[in-house]
């Protein structure tokens, strides 16, 4: 019986591989997702007050000092706010030049987040909304402050989001001086690591945005510089990078609506 | 077959909270593996094949909602309900703390069997040693989670003897 099932598993990972999501054992994930999605809404609203209690209290020593960053990084948001919106005025102008796609221009589908992964391994979100509102595998998916991920599953009434601080996540991004490169998540870290050239000029606080891929439109935020690393004899700066938008702080996430040219 | 169905029953409600509630239970990065936890309480209480049997299909529809490969989990589970079963013989039962014991140990193997062959099928962000950090810890809460479902577990078993007492009775 145990050799069976072995063989079983081993045919059904094989399957599933070799389809990557799609096919027999993609349409079962899917039905699946769809006919918990709305017990998964209604428990998530249920919940919410006792589980911001709960994860208050198991990680209530890292709130004092989140708190004072927070209010430093409002002070500061609020300075900024003012040139951002002239700023982002031209930057729309000189997308519309260049016949770049704009995030502004871009339509979206505003879905709430019902829950988060229900296994220790997977840096995942799941949220109500799917493909009956026009979301597809691969769209973009935006929080307040900039990118979270990237819809990895879509089901008719819901759909599971790839976090960027996932291991498996790669994003195409550019800093200001023009550097292009990937930044990476990782598995129990907030921060997100981009491998950047030594003769490149970069510093702490820099803004670090997409730069544009089959997956993501040009210039969503994704986070700022807050270390720059040189190890000797090294071919690149190991670069810390803050993400902007974080799943444990947003209750709704943003579609982009976004195909990019195959 | 009553108790197949009461025992898939068993795992569709089980799986209805892992999937609705449990993430909102998450502490210190981890959430107890329901599925993972009433396989071996099964296997300690049927042995290794209903364990390994069992396992599978936890381990199957426990899979439907992660991103790793469909059958990384069942064939963890399987595995993990057959280990289970076989050492469960030479238990002492009626000790207190064999739930939670086994809860913890069944938690190790199955997440160190899970990271393994999600590793073998190309799974390589689960070759870290933070996945291993997880894998104890998640192992601490599927061995409290196991207060509460082994004796559900048994809840379920024991009807089902009950079920069998009354109809040899009434034949007598």
């Amino acid at each position: 019986m145990l050799i069976l099932l072995v063989i079983t598993s081993i045919v059904l990972i094989t399957m599933d591989t070799r389809s990557g999501g799609s096919g027999v054992t993609g349409s079962i994930r899917r039905d699946a997702h769809d006919a918990v999605a709305p017990l998964q809404h209604s428990v998530s609203s249920a919940v919410s007050p006792v589980a911001d209690w709960f994860d208050s209290v198991t990680s209530s020593g890292d709130l004092e000092s989140q708190n004072r960053k927070l209010r430093q990084q409002l002070a500061e948001a609020r300075g900024k706010a003012a040139l951002g919106s002239s700023a982002l005025q031209d930057d729309l102008e000189l997308k519309r030049f260049n016949q770049l796609t704009s995030i502004a221009a871009l339509k979206g589908v505003t879905a709430q987040i019902v829950a988060g992964s229900p296994g220790n391994f997977d840096t995942t979100i799941d949220i109500d909304k799917g493909a009956s509102s026009g979301i597809v595998k691969d769209m973009p998916v935006v929080g307040a402050d900039g990118l979270l991920g990237r819809v990895i599953q879509a089901s008719r009434s819901s759909a599971s989001v790839l976090l960027l601080t996932d291991s498996s996540s790669g994003v195409p991004v550019k800093a200001p001086s023009g550097v292009k490169g990937v930044v990476d998540g990782h598995q129990g870290s907030d921060l997100l690591t981009f491998d950047y050239p030594t003769g490149e000029a970069v510093k702490k606080g820099d803004l670090i945005v997409t730069s544009g891929s089959t997956v993501f439109p040009v210039g969503i935020p994704v986070g700022r510089v807050v270390s720059v690393k040189r190890d000797p004899g090294a071919l690149t700066l190991s670069i810390n990078v803050r993400p902007f938008a974080s799943a444990g702080r947003e209750t709704y996430a943003r579609v982009l609506l976004y195909k990019g040219a195959p | 077959m009553i108790k197949v169905v009461r025992l898939a029953l068993l795992l569709a409600f089980l799986l209805l909270v892992q999937v609705t509630l449990i993430p909102h239970a998450r502490a210190f990065e981890v959430v107890p593996d329901l599925g993972l936890v009433t396989t071996v309480a099964i296997a300690y209480r049927e042995g290794p094949e209903m364990g390994a049997v069992f396992g599978f299909f936890a381990g199957f529809v426990t899979d439907l909602f992660l991103s790793t490969p469909l059958g990384v989990s069942a064939l963890a589970f399987a595995l993990t309900g057959y280990l289970v079963g076989v050492v469960q013989g030479g238990l002492l039962r009626t000790a207190w703390w064999v739930p939670p014991l086994l809860g913890i140990v069944g938690g190790l193997v199955g997440g160190l069997l899970f990271l393994g062959i999600g590793g073998l099928v190309g799974q390589d962000q689960l070759f870290t040693l933070h996945a291993l950090q997880l894998v104890g810890r998640a192992a601490i809460y599927d061995g409290i989670a196991a207060l509460v479902i082994f004796p559900l577990v048994a809840m379920v078993d024991r009807a089902e003897d009950t079920g069998r007492l009354r109809s040899d009775s009434s034949r007598w």
